[in-house]
């Protein structure tokens, strides 16, 4: 089982807000700047812990944040 | 400089708090990274100081974090308001007391033929705003600007009905806070205000070379708004465009962290003091400034209500002479147009303009006491000669 999840959102002012918002949530969560192997750039996600993905994504998906792509890792 | 009183603030707010004093030597000394660039910790720390300010904005203006989008200056960011929105053949309004940060972009716009502008009286009168707006708007007007608070006479602008007005019209809404932002409560959700543009080192205490412009939800989500300036941002570097979503559509290049981190200490500032307190405080020192200049003989005072403003001139003298004779005083005060000749043009003092005294909440009742005894100490030497 992998041990964090990447969430992959549009902007770094979108990270810094789920972050912000995951940590009023009581999530800890590290800012991930990533860069593609498919030729698409570099992005920004937000990573946490496996275990709390779901509610992770749960808080952000209240707040109007939707990933562009979800991946786990680790 | 302990005996120097600055009577700039308009221009810019000084002395600066010791918080964001002390907040700009942190960042410049620890963390002065480029946030946005590199996933480094210093970088991380960087980006999360620039969020925290996006946010602190957007909850003093009632309005969404990403966007808020900063710029170098006020006036770059109302170009950036005007040039993002405005399509050739549109008409705008602009009121008679307007900034040249407006009047110029609009001016140079409207003489490459791209647009046509009209000029509406400026009232702090809602309903007869509203009637002066209503007998100047054109099929295609796209545009209002106004200057919430002049920065030479203390009109105000009633911005919550301008925005009704225009949101009924389906008409932008930009609102110069330049002297505003910080002294009275502004609302971009419940005021109604389209494109909401202020400088970081005036009424907010943060320091110079920083301004914004917070956008409505509406207007952001519209789709209609072009690019002002193009260049890297940090992600998405394998395309050749800007981004379609805000902040990041309008914002290129590196930004001041250092002015940044200045101004979200400078937001903390005014919350503690208090809008409504610094406000109040500063009409009571112009109301103590306008009984003793009117006691002068020779001063004309010209401004039209009390607020944190006060204009005058003094017989016999150019605004400039007068002001070059306070600063041998150690007083800080501008003379001439101030940037804004309509509204000199307005108030009749467009010939040589006039002395401005703009106050801030650092002035104190004594500083206005040692300025008046100045004041009549210049003149009494005059008439000695």
């Amino acid at each position: 089982m992998k041990s964090s999840s990447l969430f992959i959102l549009r902007s770094l002012t979108a990270v810094m807000k789920a972050k912000k918002l995951l940590a009023e949530s009581g999530i800890v969560s590290t800012a991930v700047k990533r860069t593609s192997h498919s030729g698409e750039g570099c992005h920004y996600g937000i990573s946490v812990s496996v275990s709390y993905a779901e509610a992770a994504l749960n808080t952000l998906k209240r707040n109007g944040i939707y990933p562009q792509s979800i991946e786990h890792y680790g | 400089m302990e005996n120097l009183i600055y009577f700039d603030n308009a221009a810019t707010s000084f002395p600066k708090p010791i918080s964001v004093l002390n907040a700009t030597n942190d960042v410049i000394k620890n963390y002065c990274a480029n946030p946005g660039r590199s996933s480094h910790p210093l970088a991380a720390r960087a980006a999360e100081a620039v969020y925290e300010c996006r946010s602190k904005l957007a909850r003093l203006f009632d309005a969404e974090d990403e966007n808020v989008v900063f710029t170098s200056s006020a006036t770059h960011a109302i170009n950036l308001g005007i040039k993002s929105t405005l399509r050739r053949g549109d008409h705008v309004l602009i009121s008679d007391i307007e900034h040249n940060a407006v009047l110029r972009p609009i001016s140079a716009l409207a003489k490459r033929g791209l647009i046509t502008f009209d000029i509406y009286r400026a009232t702090d009168d809602p309903e007869r705003l509203i009637r002066e707006l209503a007998s100047k708007i054109k099929a295609n007007t796209s545009l209002i600007c106004a200057c919430h608070h002049s920065n030479i006479c203390n009109l105000c602008l009633p911005a919550r009905a301008i925005g009704h007005f225009c949101r009924k019209k389906g008409i932008v809404f930009l609102l110069d806070a330049s002297q505003s932002a910080g002294c009275v409560p502004i609302s971009v959700e419940n005021d109604l205000i389209d494109i909401l543009c202020a400088p970081a080192h005036k009424g907010l205490y943060g320091i110079p070379g920083l301004g914004f412009a917070i956008f409505s939800k509406s207007l952001s989500e519209s789709g209609r708004l072009s690019t002002f300036i193009e260049g890297g941002n940090g992600m998405a570097s394998e395309s050749a465009y800007m981004p379609d979503f805000l902040p990041d559509r309008l914002e290129a290049g590196t930004l001041s962290l250092p002015a940044i981190v200045a101004l979200s200490a400078g937001v903390d500032y005014v919350k503690r003091q208090g809008v409504d307190s610094i406000s109040q405080k500063e009409k009571a020192l112009c109301a103590l400034l306008r009984r003793g200049l009117s006691r002068i003989k020779d001063v004309t005072v010209h401004s039209l209500t009390d607020g944190s403003i006060l204009l005058f001139s003094v017989k016999g003298y150019t605004s400039e002479e007068f002001a070059q004779l306070l600063s041998r005083y150690g007083i800080c005060v501008r003379a001439g147009l101030h940037c804004a000749p309509l509204a000199h043009r307005r108030i009749g003092t467009n010939e040589d303009g006039a002395v401005r005294v703009s106050l801030g909440a650092k002035n104190t009742p004594d500083q206005v006491r040692r300025f008046l005894t100045v004041c009549e100490k210049i003149l009494s030497k005059r008439t000695e000669r």
